[in-house]
């Protein structure tokens, strides 16, 4: 198991989200370029190769979003312009926030990448928890979170099953006029829509069958101690914003 | 004939594929059992030998040609494939059973709805059916496709043994010109019922048939199977030497015929 794996799920939430808003602090494009060359060292040394190819397969979101956006801004002047063409004009403002977005998307992908909904749900969950001293349990947003993310896979796995289902008993030879193509298309919400619902069903009964109702504490948070992985994430999370604000910062 | 070659599949988020390259060839006239444990990729492995899903590695060949060369061969190879899923609610697209069956056919419905005892059922919406119901509608309306490949994923799984035997009879009959290629998990009902046996494991792939499985004792364990009743009768009575290796005994009715011919001999003698 590597570096990144071992990592508790408060960890990498705490991380991704002190990072994404650091980078909004930055004012330098070496602050941009540490920050890609770090994404890069984890990229390359800490993801497997499936791993990898699910992040490159969003290349179309990670490049498009951020240059709509660049594009967007470019109508407008946002400080010292170092380019211009008609009525587009770049600033050094434009640039660092196009940088900004592709890694807030990148790193928003390795999150998902790296934490299924269950581990992200508890995490979120047990910052709650400890947040509020365990005055609020917390319990609720995790059961949402988990049932929400169960809920589009299993989704998109029956609304997968029944577009190949209708595939294999569509008979190509027959031709279809668009209207009856349409009519035809909107069958298939059908059993989409029944099979969801007697699926919700059965987790309503699921959650009744395991005492779940209101002011029930399903939820017994199990104590997990940090590893030493974590503590040296935000040991190095701490120093770098001590060395950023306060030496480079300055520069 | 159905030709598979170097075929493999592997899912994005996993390291390794989920089988071994596999080398095989389906034909006309026999039904295939798919046999292994959960989670080996049986189900997938349906899928792409339906043309729903694109192998990772591999190629599908029906007569000679390769499926997924085009869209419009893989559209015309889909339309002579009939599949069973495992979960029938999936392709329930009409309000009522008579509508679904009625629904792009190719056969003759009025035929089938005698074939499978549907006439009390045709006003129901396919919805409000037993779980055996569904199954065995589903099964009528894929053979109304007429297809030349049927593939059924756990078609008898919680059916009566009336319903059982129902299916079993026209599967049989419809192997005779077509190839059916079925995944199940009761290998007495399989036994019964396939001529050939696909063993899939994550490492391993073996075809074997009945006599195979006979002289080879140790074959549902390799594939981390329980070995069927029937079979472990029968290997009992080979290595006794009371049957012979070469005879096949799909059922323990078969098999309790020929003690009885053996015993009626030997009292005559």
């Amino acid at each position: 198991m590597n570096f990144l794996a071992k990592l508790d799920g408060r960890t990498k939430l705490i991380s991704i989200v002190v990072i994404t808003l650091f980078m909004f602090t930055f004012k330098n494009y070496w602050q941009y370029l540490l920050i890609t060359g770090i994404f890069i060292l984890i990229f390359f040394g800490q993801l497997h190769l499936n791993q990898r190819k699910q992040i490159i397969k969003h290349w179309k979101l990670i490049l498009i979003l951020p240059s709509l956006n660049l594009i967007v801004n470019s109508l407008f002047i946002n400080g010292k312009v170092i380019w211009s063409w008609w009525r587009l004009h770049i600033t050094h403002l434009d640039l660092a926030i196009f940088w900004r977005l592709i890694l807030l998307l990148l790193f928003a992908l390795t999150f998902s990448t790296i934490t299924n909904p269950s581990e992200m749900a508890l995490a979120i969950g047990k910052l709650i928890n400890s947040l509020t001293l365990g005055y609020y349990q917390g319990s609720g947003i995790v059961l949402v979170v988990i049932i929400m993310a169960a809920f589009i896979r299993e989704f998109s796995e029956t609304w997968q099953t029944v577009i190949q289902a209708a595939k294999l008993r569509t008979i190509p030879s027959k031709s279809f006029k668009r209207w009856s193509d349409l009519i035809a298309r909107i069958w298939l919400l059908q059993p989409l829509i029944l099979i969801s619902l007697k699926k919700a069903d059965r987790v309503a009964d699921a959650l009744i069958a395991h005492g779940y109702h209101q002011d029930a504490k399903l939820f017994d948070y199990r104590k997990q101690k940090y590893h030493l992985n974590d503590w040296i994430i935000y040991g190095s999370l701490v120093l770098f914003i001590i060395i950023n604000n306060l030496i480079l910062g300055k520069l | 004939m159905l030709k598979i070659s170097n075929l493999t599949y592997q899912f994005t988020s996993h390291i390794l594929p989920l089988f071994p390259h596999l080398n095989f060839t389906l034909h006309k006239g026999e039904i295939y059992a798919l046999l292994g444990v959960n989670g080996v990729g049986k189900t997938t492995l349906l899928k792409i030998l339906s043309g729903l899903l694109k192998p990772s590695q591999g190629k599908v060949f029906w007569h000679d040609q390769n499926i997924y060369q085009s869209k419009k061969i893989l559209r015309q190879y889909r339309s002579q494939i009939g599949f069973c899923l495992q979960d029938p609610e999936h392709l329930f697209f009409k309000q009522t059973v008579a509508d679904e069956l009625k629904y792009h056919h190719v056969g003759n419905v009025a035929k089938i709805i005698k074939q499978f005892k549907l006439e009390h059922l045709l006003n129901y919406s396919p919805f409000e059916l037993s779980g055996g119901q569904k199954k065995i509608l589903q099964l009528a309306i894929m053979l109304l496709k007429k297809p030349e490949i049927l593939i059924g994923d756990e078609i008898t799984a919680g059916l009566d043994t009336k319903g059982q035997s129902l299916i079993a009879k026209n599967l049989q009959k419809y192997k005779k010109d077509h190839i059916v290629l079925l995944v199940n998990h009761d290998l007495n009902q399989v036994i019964q019922m396939c001529d050939k046996f696909l063993f899939l494991s994550s490492e391993k792939f073996q075809v074997m048939t009945l006599t195979d499985i006979l002289n080879y004792p140790t074959i549902f364990q390799k594939f981390g199977l329980i070995p069927p009743d029937t079979i472990k009768i029968g290997q009992e009575l080979i290595a006794r030497d009371i049957l012979l290796p070469d005879t096949i005994y799909s059922n323990s009715e078969k098999i309790a015929q020929i003690i009885a011919t053996l015993i009626n001999q030997k009292k005559a003698k």
